[in-house]
Parts: C-alpha cells; sequence; structure tokens
C-alpha cells in the first residue's frame, strides 16, 4: 500500500511529456528533468496553447502543435515551454526554453544535439548566459554571449532561436495568447 | 546517365533542404525537417564547403622571387543522414587546383550523448587546426607551421573509435584507434624537416601493420575557453613485413628497423571574449627505434620533435561601432617548432630545423563565414647560414 502511494506521488511529481509525439524518449526526460529541477517538491502541469492557423497567418509565423506550452503550478501560470529544433553545421538540434510570466528567459537547454561538431553548447556554462534575457536583450556573440571555440555555428545558431522565442513569445502576448 | 540523375538528387535534395531550414526570420519552421529526420522518413543530404584562396610574395632578400597564386583548397562536404541516430560524412578536397583528396569519410552512429561510434577515415584530433582547420576558423592566410611541420595538418586516417560529451562537466572525448604512418615503403618516408608529413597514409590503399590509438579531452566549462588535451600513441606501418616468413630472423629484424614508435602529446587553448582572442598549443612528440630507422634508411629523422606557438588578436572595429557586422582582427603569432629537439648522440642535429616564425595580419570579416586576409611573415632558424625569409600573404577564406 505505501508503495503503491509513494509510487503515485512520484508520478504525481514527475512533469508528463509523454504526449509530445515529435520528441524522443530521451528527449522528453531530459526536459521533465530540467522542468522539475526549477520548480522542486512542486506538481507541475502543462496545457498546450494552441493557435488557429488562420491567428498565425496574422502574427506573421507558425506555431506548431506541441511546441508551446502553459506551465500550471497550483492552478496558477507559472511560466511557459517552448520547444523547437535549430541546425547546426549539419543536423538539427532540439532545444527547450522556459519563460517566466514576464517573459524573460528562467532556463534553455538542449534537449537532443544530434551530430558530432558544437555539441559543446550543451554546457551549462554556455546555456546559463541566456538566464534573466528577454526580447529586448542584446544577444550578439563574442559580446553579450560568449560562444565557444569550435562550436560557432552551433553558438550562433542557438542565440538565434532563443532570439526567435522571446519575439514570437512578445508578439503573443501583445495579441493575448500568454 | 546515372551520374546525371545522382547529381541532380544532390542538388534537388539540397535545395529542399536549404530551403526548410533556413534560419533566420520568425517565419522559419524547421520542426517540418525535424519531424521528417524523427520519423525516420526519407533520407536528409547536407551540402557545405569552404575556400582558401591564397596569394604569399617572398620578399627582402638579395634575390628575386615571384609570387604565388594559388586556388589552395576547395572543398565540398557532403553529409547524409539516415534516420535519427546515423549519419554519413565526406570531405572532398581539391587542392592547387590539380590533386583531389578524401579527407573525411566516416559514418556516425550516435548510441547516446555519452557514446558515439564513428568509423571510416578519420581526422586525428591533435592541437586545434587538424580537426578545425576551416579556413575562416583560423587567423592569417596559411595555417600555422607547427600544424604542418609536427602536426602533420591535415592528418587523416582509416579506423573507428568512440567519441561522447559529459555536458554537467563539460567535457568531451574522442578515442579511436587507426593505422599509423608509412614509414617505409621500400624507401624511408619519415624525415627530419617535417617528421611525419610524408608518411600520412590519407586513407589511399592504407597498409596497416599495427593499430595507433588516437584521444583528445576537450574541457569548456570556463565562459570563452576551450581547453584540449591530445594523446597520440603506437608504430609506424612498413611494407617490409608484407610475405615475411615468421621464422626469417633477420628479414624480421630488417623489417623491425623500418617502423618508428611515436608518443605525441599536445595541449592547446582558446580564449574569446568580447572583441579579444587568443590561442595556443605545445606539441611534443617522442619517437622511438629512430637510430635503425635512419641507419637502415639514410633518413634524419629526430627522436623528439617540439614546439608551441601564443597568438592573440583583437576586433578593433569594436571601436568604432559596437553594432557594425564588419570585424576586422588584427592579430600577432610567435611560433617555435624544431623536428630536432633532440637526437641521438652520433647523429648531428640540423639546427636550421629549430624554426621561429612570426606572424603579423589582418583578417577583414566581411559576413560569418567570408573573411578577406593579409599578413606578414618572417621566418628564421638557428643555422647561421641560413637567411631569414619574409613574406607577405593576401587570401579569401570563406566557409558555408
Amino acid at each position: 500500500m505505501k508503495t503503491i502511494a509513494f509510487c503515485l506521488t512520484l508520478c504525481l511529481f514527475t512533469f508528463n511529456t509523454s504526449d509530445i509525439d515529435w520528441l524522443s524518449v530521451n528527449a522528453k526526460k531530459k526536459l521533465d528533468r530540467t522542468i522539475s529541477k526549477i520548480w522542486k517538491d512542486k506538481i507541475i502541469f502543462k496545457k498546450e496553447i494552441l493557435i488557429p492557423i488562420e491567428d498565425q497567418k496574422k502574427l506573421g509565423f507558425k506555431v506548431k502543435d506541441q511546441s508551446l506550452y502553459e506551465i500550471i503550478i497550483e492552478d496558477q501560470i507559472e511560466g511557459f515551454l517552448f520547444i523547437d529544433s535549430k541546425r547546426s553545421k549539419f543536423d538539427l538540434f532540439d532545444y527547450m526554453v522556459v519563460l517566466n510570466k514576464d517573459l524573460s528567459i528562467k532556463k534553455v537547454n538542449i534537449l537532443v544535439y544530434r551530430e558530432d561538431y558544437g555539441g559543446e553548447i550543451c554546457s551549462p556554462t554556455f546555456l546559463k548566459q541566456f538566464n534573466g534575457k528577454n526580447y529586448q536583450s542584446k544577444l550578439k556573440l563574442g559580446e553579450d554571449v560568449q560562444g565557444i571555440s569550435g562550436a560557432t555555428i552551433s553558438c550562433r545558431q542557438s542565440i538565434s532561436g532563443v532570439k526567435i522565442i522571446t519575439k514570437k513569445a512578445k508578439l503573443l502576448r501583445e495579441n493575448g495568447y500568454l | 546517365m546515372k551520374f546525371k540523375s545522382i547529381l541532380v538528387a544532390i542538388v534537388f535534395g539540397s535545395s529542399i533542404n536549404a530551403q526548410v531550414t533556413g534560419t533566420n526570420s520568425n517565419t522559419n519552421e524547421p520542426m517540418n525537417t525535424a519531424q521528417n529526420i524523427i520519423s525516420g522518413n526519407g533520407g536528409k543530404i547536407t551540402v557545405s564547403g569552404y575556400g582558401q584562396i591564397d596569394y604569399n610574395q617572398q620578399f627582402a632578400d638579395s634575390v628575386r622571387h615571384n609570387g604565388k597564386m594559388d586556388v589552395h583548397r576547395l572543398i565540398t562536404f557532403f553529409g547524409y543522414q539516415f534516420g535519427e541516430k546515423t549519419f554519413f560524412v565526406t570531405e572532398i578536397e581539391m587542392e592547387h587546383v590539380k590533386e583531389l583528396y578524401v579527407e573525411q569519410a566516416f559514418v556516425q552512429h550516435n548510441i547516446n550523448q555519452f557514446l558515439n561510434f564513428r568509423a571510416g577515415l578519420l581526422l586525428i584530433p591533435m592541437g586545434i587546426v587538424n580537426e578545425y582547420h576551416e579556413p575562416t576558423t583560423f587567423n592569417g592566410v596559411e595555417r600555422p607551421n607547427i600544424d604542418g611541420k609536427i602536426i602533420p595538418t591535415t592528418w587523416r586516417e582509416m579506423g573507428f573509435g568512440f567519441s561522447g560529451k559529459f555536458n554537467a562537466a563539460s567535457l568531451k572525448y574522442q578515442l579511436y584507434l587507426v593505422n599509423g604512418f608509412l614509414s617505409y615503403d621500400g624507401e624511408g618516408k619519415l624525415r627530419g624537416t617535417d617528421g611525419f608529413r610524408k608518411g600520412r597514409q590519407k586513407g589511399a590503399e592504407s597498409i596497416f601493420s599495427f593499430p595507433n590509438l588516437s584521444s583528445k579531452i576537450d574541457y569548456y566549462g570556463i565562459k570563452g575557453l576551450k581547453l584540449g588535451l591530445s594523446g597520440y600513441f603506437g608504430k609506424s606501418q612498413s611494407t617490409a613485413y608484407e610475405g615475411l616468413n615468421y621464422d626469417n630472423e633477420a628479414a624480421v629484424s630488417h623489417a623491425d628497423s623500418t617502423i618508428v614508435g611515436t608518443s605525441m602529446i599536445g595541449l592547446d587553448f582558446r580564449y574569446k571574449v568580447k572583441g579579444f582572442q587568443a590561442r595556443g598549443q605545445v606539441i611534443y612528440a617522442n619517437n622511438s627505434n629512430v637510430k635503425a630507422y635512419n641507419s637502415l634508411t639514410g633518413k634524419d629523422l629526430g627522436e623528439e620533435f617540439f614546439g608551441y606557438y601564443i597568438e592573440a588578436g583583437y576586433d578593433v572595429f569594436r571601436f568604432f561601432k559596437k553594432d557594425l557586422n564588419l570585424e576586422l582582427n588584427l592579430f600577432a603569432r610567435y611560433e617555435n617548432y624544431d623536428t630536432h629537439h633532440k637526437v641521438y648522440s652520433e647523429m648531428d642535429q640540423n639546427l636550421s630545423f629549430d624554426r621561429t616564425d612570426i606572424t603579423v595580419g589582418a583578417g577583414l570579416k566581411l559576413a560569418n563565414g567570408a573573411v578577406l586576409k593579409i599578413d606578414y611573415q618572417r621566418f628564421t632558424d638557428l643555422d647561421i647560414n641560413t637567411a631569414e625569409r619574409n613574406q607577405i600573404n593576401a587570401g579569401v577564406a570563406v566557409w558555408f
């Protein structure tokens, strides 16, 4: 009985990513871990924000299915989760950006990095540099964000990805979606 | 006909790819390709390339020198993605317009982030430039000379191995088993002036008689800094073993004299913060069986090689306008390398192999991946009979 109760509690505490079909199992695990680490010991729910196609056209950009979520804790929206892919030299990497309620960046993480070169961007030292930035922040490589030698293309691409997400978030907020 | 249709497929494939994976607008939607890869639907070709076009002019001594204008390197990369975890990369090089080489050709399979398997024609991870030799990634028209005379850049051999990352610790490792240098194919290949350079087998019907181990660890946990520790250990390969009877002691002993054992260690760093950048490396190599090898082949290979360089640069356009997309990197590099750092007692140390090069120059970055370069180089060595050489270089470097 105790074990069942324990398992139940564990399930509740674990952020559920099983419905994000396009992510690999490992990517889901990493996403789960990242979210659970941000809000420790909290029961975290996510709710997908769906933008109708017509509205996407008006906004001027696409928001794919299973790429934008509200993070809900104790019935309150605590932030937003964006999941996207971006290109490194030869391949795509999947990454997540967690935004605070004020749309500043809480956390950026790389979920899957596929090719060998440039994988250094998965380093926490590099990714931490995005924390607290928002759509107004300058994110020039070598200036505001220090790159990693041998991973310049991937550094640049991750910056570009983060920029796109903060800008999308701002436009979505202005139009009442976030 | 078949070739034509393959070509069409490649061009068509790459153009689709470029369209889908466009990067810099709010409207891009790389998800399509991602889903395509993840679901493993169909393959994916990537095309990439780099080029280095140089002008070298020696000057300021008692004789006239013609300049050299050279399409030094033109390279095409083809990458092909087989589903989620497996891809194939080739790097095909045209050197000096007329020489064709394959610089990389390997399959990589990603088992997980800690462990990737790779097999084929691999770059040996030693120092900085051998692995990152795209001309827009280094200062100066020409690659540093240590990455030529001691590390025989572009050093690539056949083999297999593993690589992986430990993100939490900001560590990356590479570990490969490869075939070694060819030291003997009827005559000696390794020599004093540039050590192993003539012994590279480059995957062209390589001879394999003894596996060599190549490894590197990179640390990137400090902002702007990357540190590398490389090691290469093994023995050279020799045709003298082919068809040898195990009982023929004289022949085995002869063959044993045609190989050289090598241990090479390299330490490197790259640091870049704001407009300032610095990099450097130290390389040390120790060769065994050199006396027997030189006696048999008549070569002048040294027992120890040692070299280092240090380079610093600054983007001076930062003074003028912060948001300018152009960069003008002024840099200076000091190199010292000696392929006769140590020789055995009966051998004369050739002082002209103890060289010091100074390079100062500028690189104007027109766009990410396109740089105009100009520099001045002074070459000296410890031999009093060698005249100092002066050279200016100018060139175009692109990478896309």
